[in-house]
Parts: C-alpha cells; sequence; structure tokens
C-alpha cells in the first residue's frame, strides 16, 4: 500500500509528517526547514514561488504574493470576515459567479483551493524527495469551526494538487493524537490551540486508545495575524502621530510593518522590550523618514489583552457542553506558534486553573497527529482511534423561515438522522429542502449548505407520499445527503445544488491544469532561485567590480532570514 | 428488510450493564465498526458506527436509558404476544400496560412540560421496578432465542428482588426446558 503523508496546512506555515516502522518523521523542505511557510507568488517572469522564497521576495512584490489563504477557504465574498480581512491583505479579492471568494492575482483568477493546492503540490513533492517515492495520499487537518464548505474547500485543493485526501481531521484532535499521553488509562484533556489565523479548543477523554473528544469550540477568526495586526496599528498610529504620515496606503511601507510586527511579538516572549527600526519607511517633502521606537511586554499585552480575553468565551462554551469543571481536567496542551506568549500561557492558568503542559511541539504537533491517523488509516496502528464531534448544529428551514435542528452541534461523528417529509399539495412531484449550518433560531442567519430538491414523487394525494430523508456526518465532517421512498422502498432521486464550492469538472479541469502548466512554472521558480542562491555563493561573473560586494551583502541579508527562521523554529 | 438490532445487542451487553461496561463495550464496538478499521466497506463502517454513536448517546444517560428501556419493552411485548411466548408473562400485562402508558404520555409531554412528563415517569416507574424491567428484558432474550442472555437477566432480576418467588420458579423452569434443548440436540 502506498505511503499516506500527514499535513497540517496552516493559515501561516504548513508542517507534514509520516510515521515510518512506527517512528514520528516531520519532513523538512527542500530547504531543509520543518515548516514551510504557506505562501504562494507570482513573479513578472511567469513563474510561481511556494514556500519560503515566496516570503522571502514578500517585501518587494506584496501585490502578486497570496498569503493566509487559508481564511478565504470556503468563504462567501460578502461575508462579514471577508470585508474585514480584504482590507488587511495586499492581493485583489473578487467575487465569484456564485459569491464564493476568488483571488486577481498576475492577470489570472484563481479560487483559494487552487492557491492551497500549490502549497499541497510543495510539501507533495518534499516529501517525495525526502521519502524517495511517490507519494499520492494525504490526511489533511482543519480547524474544528471549519464548517462543512471550508472543509470542502479543503478536500477540493488536494485533488487538484493531485493528492486523495483520504480524511480530513480537527487540527486540536490531531494535536491530541501526537500528545504522547498514555491513552489506554482514563483522562480528560484540553487542547488549546491558538494558530495563525485561527482559534480552537477541545476538550478530549482519553480511555482505551480511543481519543473522544467530548465538546468542541472556538473561533475561526481569532489567531496570531491578529496580533500582528493590533502591533501595525499601533506602530501606524503613532508614525501618523508623530510624523502626520499614513502608512496604510503603502502596500510595501505595511509588509515591512508587518515583518517588523511578527518579529517583535516572537522577541517578546522572552524578552521585556524590543527595538523596532524602520528606515526610509515613507518619503515626505523633507525627505526620507524612518521608523523607530520601542516596545515593551508591557505594551503588547496591553494591545492585544482583548485578543487573549476572546478566548476565554469558547474555553467555558466547552467546558460546559463537556459538562465539566475546570478541575475534572487532567491536563491543558498547548498548540499554535501563538501560545508561546506568555500572556496566552497566564490566560490559559486562569482559565483551566492549572499550569499548562508544555511537552508538545506547538509548531508541529498537529502535522504529528495527521501522520498517526495516517498510520491508523494504512493499518499499521490498531490499537488508536478518533472519534470527533460535529462544531455546528445541522439543520433544516421549515414553515415562516425558522431553522430546525437535526443534528445538534458537539454529537459524535460519523452520525446519521432521518426525516420523513411528505407533499403538501396533491400530486405534487418534488419537495424543495433547504439545508442549513449554524445556531442561530432563524434559518437566514445560518449558512446556507445546499438546497435538495426531492424529485419524481409518484402522482398522490397530498399527505400520502412518505420520502425518508437521511443527513449523515461522515468521519470527515462533512455532510451527505439521501433519501428514499418509504412507500415503495426505492431510492428517491434528489438534486442537490451546493451553495458555494467547485464543481467536480472545475476540479478536474484545474487539477490537470495544475498538474502540467502550473507545476512546470513551479518547478521554474524552484529552479530559478535554486540557481540565484548558487549564484550568491560562488558568482559566475566576477569580472564585473562589486559582484563579490553585491554577493557578500545578499548573503548577509540571507543569513539574517535565515536566523528569523531559525528563532521561530525553537 | 433487515432487522433492527436493539442497542443492548448491538453493544452485546446485557440490558442490565453498568456505566463502566457500558463505556468498555462501546469502544470495544468503536474499533470493531470504525470506518477507520473498515476500508474496505466504508459505506457499512459508517452506517454501524452512526448506530453504535447513538445506542452510547441513549445508554450512557440515565434518563434516556429509562426510556429506551420502556420503548424496547413495549415493542417486546407486541413481539411476545405474536410468538406466543406468555409463558413468562404471568398476571403482569395490566400493570406493565399501565406503565407503557405512562411513558408514552411522559415521553409525548417532554420537550413541552418537563415537570409534569418527569411526574409521568414516576408514576410509571413506581408500578414498573428495575428488577420487573430487567426480567422482561430477559423475555426478549427467550423470544429472540437467546437462552443464555436471558437466565443471565432472569438471575439479575432474582437476585435485585430475592423475595420474588415467580423469579425463581421461573429460573428453575427455564434451566428445565435448557436442559431439554441440550439433550434434544445431542440425540
Amino acid at each position: 500500500m502506498s505511503k499516506i503523508i500527514g499535513i497540517d496546512l496552516g493559515t501561516t506555515n504548513s508542517c507534514v509528517g509520516i510515521i515510518e516502522a512506527g517512528k514520528l518523521f516531520i519532513i523538512p523542505n527542500d530547504e531543509n526547514f520543518r515548516t514551510t511557510p504557506s505562501v504562494v507568488a507570482f513573479t513578472k517572469d511567469n513563474t510561481i514561488l511556494v514556500g519560503n522564497q515566496a516570503k522571502r521576495q514578500q517585501i518587494m512584490n506584496p501585490e502578486n504574493t497570496i498569503f493566509s489563504i487559508k481564511r478565504f477557504m470556503g468563504r462567501k465574498f460578502n461575508d462579514k470576515t471577508v470585508e474585514k480581512d480584504i482590507k488587511l491583505v495586499p492581493y485583489k479579492l473578487v467575487p465569484a459567479e456564485n459569491g464564493d471568494v476568488r483571488i486577481e492575482v498576475a492577470g489570472r483568477i484563481f479560487s483559494p483551493p487552487e492557491l492551497s493546492a500549490m502549497i499541497l503540490m510543495k510539501l507533495k513533492k518534499d516529501a517525495e524527495s525526502y521519502l524517495n517515492e511517490k507519494v499520492e495520499k494525504a490526511v489533511i487537518t482543519v480547524p474544528a469551526y471549519f464548517n462543512d464548505s471550508q472543509r470542502q474547500a479543503t478536500k477540493d485543493a488536494g485533488k487538484i494538487a493531485g493528492l486523495e485526501v483520504v480524511r480530513i481531521i480537527n487540527e486540536p484532535t490531531a494535536a491530541a493524537l501526537a500528545s504522547g499521553f498514555d491513552s489506554k488509562t482514563k483522562m480528560r484533556i484540553v487542547i488549546y490551540d491558538l494558530g495563525g489565523g485561527t482559534f480552537d479548543v477541545s476538550i478530549l477523554e482519553l480511555g482505551q486508545g480511543i481519543f473522544q473528544v467530548k465538546a468542541t469550540s472556538g473561533d475561526t477568526h481569532l489567531g496570531g495575524d491578529d496580533f500582528d495586526q493590533a502591533i501595525i496599528d499601533f506602530l501606524i498610529t503613532e508614525f501618523l502621530n508623530t510624523e502626520g504620515i499614513d502608512l496604510r496606503k503603502d502596500r510595501v511601507a505595511l509588509q515591512r510593518l508587518k515583518d517588523a510586527a511578527e518579529k517583535a511579538k516572537i522577541n517578546l516572549s522572552t524578552l521585556d522590550s524590543v527595538e523596532i527600526t524602520l528606515p526610509f519607511i515613507a518619503v515626505s517633502k523633507d525627505g526620507a523618514k524612518h521608523l523607530k521606537t520601542i516596545l515593551t511586554r508591557e505594551k503588547l499585552e496591553q494591545l492585544t489583552k482583548h485578543l487573549a480575553e476572546a478566548t476565554v468565551e469558547p474555553c467555558e462554551k466547552a467546558l460546559s457542553y463537556a459538562g465539566l469543571r475546570p478541575q475534572d481536567i487532567d491536563e491543558v496542551v498547548l498548540v499554535g506558534g501563538q501560545t508561546k506568549m506568555p500572556l496566552i500561557r497566564e490566560t490559559v492558568k486562569r482559565i483551566f486553573k492549572k499550569e499548562p503542559y508544555l511537552g508538545v511541539n506547538p509548531d508541529e504537533a498537529v502535522a504529528a497527529g495527521a501522520a498517526y491517523q495516517a498510520s491508523v488509516l494504512k493499518g499499521d496502528i490498531r490499537d488508536i482511534l478518533l472519534l470527533d464531534v460535529t462544531a455546528f448544529s445541522l439543520g433544516i428551514k421549515t414553515e415562516g423561515g425558522l431553522f430546525s435542528k437535526i443534528i445538534e452541534k458537539n454529537s459524535s461523528i460519523p452520525i446519521r438522522r432521518s426525516e420523513i417529509y411528505t407533499t403538501t399539495k396533491d400530486n405534487q412531484s418534488f419537495v424543495r429542502i433547504e439545508v442549513y449550518q449554524g445556531e442561530k433560531p432563524m434559518a437566514a442567519d445560518n449558512k446556507l449548505i445546499g438546497t435538495f430538491d426531492l424529485v419524481g414523487i409518484p402522482p398522490a394525494k397530498k399527505g400520502i407520499p412518505k420520502i425518508e430523508v437521511m443527513f449523515d456526518i461522515d468521519a470527515n465532517g462533512i455532510i451527505k445527503v439521501s433519501a428514499k421512498d418509504l412507500t415503495t422502498q426505492k431510492e428517491q432521486a434528489i438534486k442537490i445544488t451546493p451553495d458555494s464550492g467547485l464543481s467536480g469538472s472545475e476540479i478536474e479541469k484545474m487539477s490537470t491544469e495544475m498538474g502540467t502548466d502550473f507545476a512546470k512554472r513551479i518547478l521554474k521558480g524552484q529552479k530559478e532561485s535554486a540557481k540565484q542562491e548558487y549564484q550568491q555563493v560562488f558568482p559566475i561573473d566576477d569580472s564585473k567590480e562589486g559582484a563579490i560586494g553585491e554577493t557578500e551583502t545578499q548573503e548577509k541579508k540571507k543569513k539574517s532570514i535565515f536566523d528569523i527562521f531559525k528563532k521561530k523554529e525553537d | 428488510m433487515v432487522k433492527k438490532l436493539n442497542y443492548y445487542e448491538l453493544l452485546e451487553i446485557y440490558p442490565a450493564a453498568t456505566q463502566e461496561e457500558i463505556d468498555n463495550a462501546f469502544r470495544m464496538a468503536l474499533y470493531k465498526y470504525h470506518p477507520d478499521h473498515n476500508p474496505d466497506r466504508p459505506d457499512w463502517a459508517h452506517e454501524r458506527t452512526a448506530e453504535v454513536v447513538e445506542a452510547y448517546k441513549i445508554l450512557s444517560d440515565p434518563i434516556k436509558r429509562k426510556i429506551y428501556n420502556f420503548q424496547i419493552f413495549a415493542h417486546l411485548k407486541e413481539e411476545v404476544e405474536e410468538r406466543k411466548f406468555s409463558i413468562f408473562q404471568m398476571g403482569e400485562k395490566k400493570k406493565f400496560n399501565d406503565a407503557v402508558q405512562d411513558f408514552k404520555e411522559g415521553v409525548e409531554l417532554y420537550s413541552t412540560n418537563k415537570a409534569n412528563s418527569l411526574l409521568k415517569f414516576q408514576q410509571a416507574y413506581a408500578t414498573y421496578k428495575l428488577h420487573e424491567a430487567i426480567y422482561n428484558m430477559g423475555v426478549i432474550y427467550a423470544s429472540a432465542n437467546k437462552l443464555q442472555e436471558a437466565l443471565h437477566a432472569f438471575k439479575e432480576a432474582e437476585k435485585l428482588a430475592p423475595e420474588n418467588i415467580h423469579y425463581k420458579k421461573v429460573i428453575e423452569k427455564f434451566q428445565e426446558l435448557m436442559r431439554d434443548i441440550d439433550r434434544a440436540r445431542k440425540t
């Protein structure tokens, strides 16, 4: 059986793991880093850069560098969160025909799954060269709070990249698998997962190798990026007050601010204060302006206190769904880069009244968990089993636009529920059912997943036909609907019109294009940057004056960039 | 149509199982049925696991379990008459029917008026004790030809109500019946 890799497809960074001969390996990328930035860039010479290479040129090429694409997976253009995010990204978002978000870059329109697929292709290729064989299957993780269309979009991304996604699992659940707790003894753990873009909290009960999720809660729109943004906003306001220049309009300046903010934030986890220096950030009549300021940990905590506080409510909700008190919890596991911040650790300690467990690597735990699950699916590990829950209620629109729940949130999955439908008119030949996901009492306030038409109902008086509609949520958290005519016991035909996402033929077309044209352009990008790096170390044309000096500064720059990554790795 | 197993049968436990036994049985059933361990028949695994999850949800909640017990006892009642297995029913019929009626009303009221509904449940339980419930489970098993399980259930009922002579008689008769069956098989 072919190998299955585990992929943590993160908002800011991605990571790949595999279990070989019972041992976990985190697969390094072609530059030997254990995580790869989830960044895709389109350059002027028609090549595509992915990962570190894309991130390195981000400052020079902000409009054509796509980051945080995960925030737009399976989302509508008119979503409130998209309206907010559109101001924060330097690339251009446009609505698709069905209202989904699309990205316009390098003179072309891309769907978020296509851009994610480019990241997946890179991860797949790095895994193939590490393992020295073809990789065609993967387990991919998503935030527990991803809804049906976001999960579907992630699956589509895999397909476009030429990967069969054998399972979608929730990030906090994956982290629990990798926590290393002896799953044989009964215990209750909390996974507090604050990543780059999303916050998830899950409560699990472990016993006899079964990882049963009891409750999950979170915020799809809260993460490290928001902490960075708080620092950026602070720097912009300060600069506006002292220099009278609004940096918001300058995309290159914004990108430099973002880099500086992230670096300052990371350093403030260990230091009490850092100096932020951004020379030549703006130009005015009086000449070039520089940004120079000191940021203390205290100030950072003051700026981001509301963000840390925003994680409290989901934690309390999860406890209440699980019917547990803080003292019932045995361990609290921290996952996600943002949990390295001391303020977050204090907040966690306050909520659960205990010291968080620091035994997992917050950057790699999710990929490790995905690798364990891949091994279970391959049949190599037989004594572990995940039983997750659905984070949303599922229901249908009933009379008066009310939302009638069929499956309650925090129900264990897989789950199946059936409802019986009938006709309201004589000889009615079809019934329309609108399926929603969410918690609000009015259907329209929830997320429409799709419309199902029961068609070809045999003529009968009203109320006579009995059609059983089955709502399934599979182990991936993806919803399926089927119907049966109870009078004839025949499968009832249904026509499904999903409210969002890509059609099968669209995915196929994208997959073909990805495997040919884009694959070539990505390969070209990789070769070129490898050549460039080679030239930096061994300049081919050394007859030119200054070439050596140039190389030296570039080398230095490269080193300093590497240092940033290394710091992040620790 | 394939007959659906009841939740106790699905989890392979006795109706008098303790919470710990239910927890263990649930985990064992997951290993047996979960799609992760049955990649060659995903639909069957999904369907079965969904049932196991539902069974666990009901049986691990004391109130839901009581309601469920009554539902299957009511169902058993019909089946027993069908199969003319009245030998084990004795004079309990009216009492049983009344309790079932109370219970049904309680279930109907449950979503609209919890206080009244609970009152109904209490009434039902006043006439229908735990050992009687277990005894009835034994009858289900007997009617389904699961003799060992039936005997176990009857013995459980007798343990809970040692003063009940009827249970002792049933166990005696039942053991006799089992010996007869054994003898018949051998010859």
